[in-house]
């Protein structure tokens, strides 16, 4: 078993995710040493479940990020996409007829409110750096790709390849054209 | 990024805006969402409480973490009447509580157990090998 530290990020998944892993173990444990007040019913097994649906995207996002070798600004957008996406996700189930009578889903719906706002508050100062759709664009695989996206509007990718390709226009195709001269000679 | 911004505008007279162009790390926007949802589910630790660096401020560049250093290798002969007080302590706030705030203190009271019983194994082993070289004069 793992423990949940605050300082250390993914903790809590990664403690919910060994407790449920080792559900019937530390269940057989907890009636064995005669630890009642320890003991999980099974609402709270279910609340553990759900918990970790909710933080396995941002554990899963979180960890590519910091495995990347190169610089990652071309997955910025992407991420937010996922998250906001996995976000609803998880709101549609809350709302499903058959969970409208668990009392639990009431504390839920606030929290998932206030992590979308967080979200939203970076998301927003993502606007005034133009790296973010640049890279979005530059990367081989992707392109507009994500601009075509449900979530984005048809302006968005009007808006974002004229910006990108104003740029280049103003600041680097008069550099183009005008080859580095070498003044010394190539090695053989 | 501010003396980024003033060395290209002093050194290459290139005009770049800390403020408006300031690209924020991801990884701590995400660990900032989490914790303001395990927070509001009431599901954190709040036995060590530490307050939440936001990225967003005015100073933008000093973003200090305080690091708390886990001990990978617990000394078996630390630490087991630091960890049985806790579980008197916090008990109390949870009698009651049936949502989340409760499932994780359960989970967070069963990881304390576990470490325990893993010290006291460890003990008992230390405590083996004393004797075994007690009684037979030599190592185990």
């Amino acid at each position: 078993m793992v423990q949940d530290v605050i300082t250390r990020w993914n903790s809590a998944y990664k403690m919910l995710d060994r407790a449920v892993y080792l559900h019937k173990a530390i269940d057989a444990f907890i009636d064995s040493e005669d630890m009642d007040r320890f003991k999980l019913s099974k609402k709270e097994w279910d609340q553990a479940e759900y918990l970790l649906d909710v933080l396995m995207p941002f554990m899963k996002c979180s960890i590519r990020l910091e495995q990347t070798r190169r610089p990652g600004i071309e997955k910025v957008f992407w991420v937010y996409e996922n998250l906001f996406n996995e976000l609803d996700r998880v709101s549609t189930i809350l709302d499903r007829r058959e969970n409208r009578d668990v009392t639990w889903v009431e504390e839920l719906k606030p929290a998932l409110n206030a992590l979308a706002e967080k979200l939203r508050k970076y998301y927003k100062a993502t606007e005034g750096p133009y790296v973010y759709p640049n890279g979005v664009i530059f990367q081989p695989r992707g392109k507009l790709v994500l601009f075509e996206q449900q979530s984005w509007d048809k302006e968005d990718i009007e808006r974002y390849s004229n910006a990108c390709r104003g740029r280049y226009i103003s600041q680097y195709e008069s550099v183009a054209d005008h080859p580095i001269v070498r003044t010394q000679p190539s090695c053989k | 990024m501010k003396k980024l911004s003033k060395l290209l505008r002093r050194n290459k007279g290139i005009h770049w805006n800390a403020k408006e162009l300031h690209i924020s790390c991801l990884n701590h926007v995400i660990n900032l969402g989490v914790q303001d949802f395990l927070k509001a589910i009431k599901a954190l630790d709040r036995s060590t409480d530490e307050p939440q660096l936001e990225l967003i401020t005015e100073s933008d560049d000093e973003h200090i973490w305080e690091e708390h250093s886990d001990s990978e290798e617990e000394d078996p002969h630390d630490d087991v009447e630091q960890i049985e007080l806790n579980f008197e302590g916090s008990s109390d706030a949870i009698e009651g509580d049936d949502g989340f705030k409760s499932t994780m203190w359960k989970l967070r009271q069963i990881a304390k157990v576990c470490a325990l019983c893993s010290v006291q194994m460890r003990r008992c082993h230390h405590r083996g090998r004393d004797l075994y070289a007690t009684y037979f004069n030599k190592q185990y």
